[in-house]
């Protein structure tokens, strides 16, 4: 039964206002990025300085401004391109090469990432192994920091992760918004739930086969970071299989429909956070006496989790990103975050505030360090001509 | 009661079957040793065809839920014996996922991989039946029906992509070793 919410909002706050909002922020993002210690080297410290900017910069004009996905976006996909570009720049560094050889294979030096997390859940749980030739503590991208960082990420904001946190979505959101207007609108509404098809199919596979099918077969982000080398004719079919889903559904279809087709449509990561949502103390809302049904939300969702029958039931579907487009783009202002267990309606720009300050604070701090990065390495290439240090 | 029996009767049948496929597979590794690789190829190909055909057009009685329903309910009401045999008869019908599954299960090295990914098999078929937990999420059968049409045709993709890298790989060794 639908309950009726009223929300009462006014877009952004005067600036000397978001200005007192905002410096808690830069008072606890100072001290996370700087790790508490002093910051030696002009790079480092003009590196810092510029990421400490950017991210309360952005931040002060989601508070005054009023719209989230707007200023959201910018750092999201930076994050993506930057994170690309320091990865490789490190692999190429520390051995020469994007590919894997079958040697550092062996040798179990390969970057974990979180989507291979929910192949490993079953093998862990039978077994207790990591089918992922990686570090468990130590090193880059270690697997018990993904997990860590997940769980605590899932916990704290729901699958808000794919919008704030995951180093893989601002690609195709990056190329959703590269287009005017979508020139493919007609999407099959099966085809919503084939990322639950992919997780179903990789869980079970990586249990029967003790591999990583989807890391193995299936991801197209191994185009932007590292990639098996190719060696024997399985191996070029699937770099050719993982190069086309990237062209795919990284670029082409997002720039077609202007929606994050990897994310919405494929990833079984996104599958399997979505029911984080569950449990997370955040939702977004619908107030359905002030929607007018215009239907402005569901074109403009990402994801695919809006629809007739979510706006008639007053909120997004569970595999809502929480990215704030449709709270922007709605000409009611009908639609807010909320906080479970609180009537609705209740407390709406605090609400809001509250949430943005977790997502920012923890974007701040995980990407902020690939900022940090990619501005000292590119500092380099400008006064040693070489990106390696 | 009913239930449990019906469903581990349904296991059983399977593992019947992880039994006879991983013979199936040695008798043929004895007699076609030289046949058995495009063998399974010829078969995985043929096989997942049919099953992208079954996600495209899911007409197949035997493998839906309506079927099951029927059976699970007149074995309610009977002896206990019967739940269990009819999960065993409803776990041996040969459909096309069923019959991909025996084809895999036939080409592990040994017993207990049969056993394995038979068990799997079962896990991931009983979609429909087990009480998963999360499953209460998908709440709307439409989304459960839909997730297990896309999964069959993922896996048929799958299927017919690992057999055509062995035909390759196969035709590549034949073509550099001159067809010898």
């Amino acid at each position: 039964m639908n309950k009726h919410i009223h929300i009462d909002v006014q877009r952004g706050m005067p600036w000397w206002k978001a200005m007192l909002v905002c410096l808690p922020m830069m008072v606890l993002t100072f001290v996370l990025l700087s790790g508490g210690k002093a910051v030696t080297g002009w790079e480092k410290q003009v590196a810092m300085a510029v990421t400490f900017l950017f991210f309360n910069g952005l931040f002060f004009m989601t508070l005054k401004d009023g719209r989230t996905d707007r200023w959201r976006a910018p750092a999201f996909i930076l994050y993506a391109l930057l994170l690309s570009f320091t990865f490789i720049v490190h692999m190429l560094e520390a051995r020469g090469a994007m590919s894997l050889s079958e040697a550092k294979l062996l040798e179990c030096q390969v970057p974990f990432c979180h989507v291979v997390i929910p192949m490993t859940l079953v093998p862990i749980a039978l077994k207790q192994s990591i089918i992922f030739p990686g570090q468990i503590v130590g090193g880059y991208a270690s697997i018990s920091s993904m997990f860590v960082i997940w769980i605590t990420a899932c916990l704290v904001m729901g699958r808000g992760f794919c919008s704030w946190l995951c180093f893989f979505g601002g690609w195709d959101d990056g190329f959703s918004r590269w287009a005017k207007k979508p020139r493919l609108r007609n999407i099959p509404p099966i085809l919503k739930w084939m990322p639950f098809a992919v997780l179903l199919v990789v869980v079970l596979s990586a249990a029967v086969f003790l591999e990583p099918t989807y890391c193995a077969w299936l991801c197209p982000f191994k185009a932007v970071t590292e990639y098996e080398a190719v060696v024997n004719v399985r191996a070029l079919l699937q770099t050719i299989v993982f190069v086309s889903l990237f062209v795919g559904l990284v670029i082409v279809i997002p720039i077609l429909t202007k929606r994050r087709a990897q994310c919405g449509l494929f990833c079984p990561m996104g599958a399997l956070t979505s029911f984080s949502n569950k449990i997370n103390a955040f939702d977004v809302r619908i107030d359905t006496e002030r929607c007018v049904k215009c239907g402005l939300c569901a074109r403009n969702c990402p994801v695919f989790a809006l629809s007739d029958e979510t706006i008639a039931k007053g909120r997004a579907a569970m595999t809502c990103v929480k990215c704030g487009k449709c709270i922007d783009v709605c000409p009611k202002q009908a639609i807010s975050y909320h906080i479970k267990g609180t009537p609705p309606g209740w407390r709406v720009r605090f609400t809001r505030v509250l949430f943005l300050y977790i997502t920012f604070l923890f974007l701040t701090v995980f990407a902020g360090g690939t900022f940090v990065e990619a501005i000292r390495r590119l500092l380099n290439l400008i006064t040693t001509g070489s990106l390696f240090y | 009661m009913s239930v449990v029996l019906f469903l581990a009767g349904r296991l059983m049948g399977y593992l019947l079957f992880g039994v006879l496929a991983w013979l199936t597979g040695r008798m043929l590794q004895k007699e076609l040793p030289e046949w058995e690789s495009w063998l399974f190829a010829v078969v995985y190909i043929i096989l997942a065809v049919m099953l992208l055909r079954y996600a495209w057009h899911p007409g197949h009685a035997s493998c839906t839920m309506k079927s099951h329903a029927r059976w699970l309910d007149r074995f309610k009401r009977m002896h206990l014996l019967f739940p269990f045999l009819g999960g065993v008869l409803i776990g041996v019908n040969v459909c096309y996922p069923f019959m991909l599954a025996f084809t895999t299960a036939a080409e592990q090295p040994n017993l207990a991989r049969s056993l394995f990914f038979f068990i799997f098999f079962y896990l991931g078929t009983s979609i429909y039946l087990l009480p998963l937990p999360l499953l209460g999420a998908f709440r709307n059968k439409t989304a459960l029906r839909a997730i297990g049409r896309l999964s069959a045709g993922l896996v048929g993709l799958y299927y017919l992509y690992s057999s055509t890298i062995i035909f390759v790989e196969k035709v590549t060794v034949l073509w550099f070793s001159g067809g010898g």
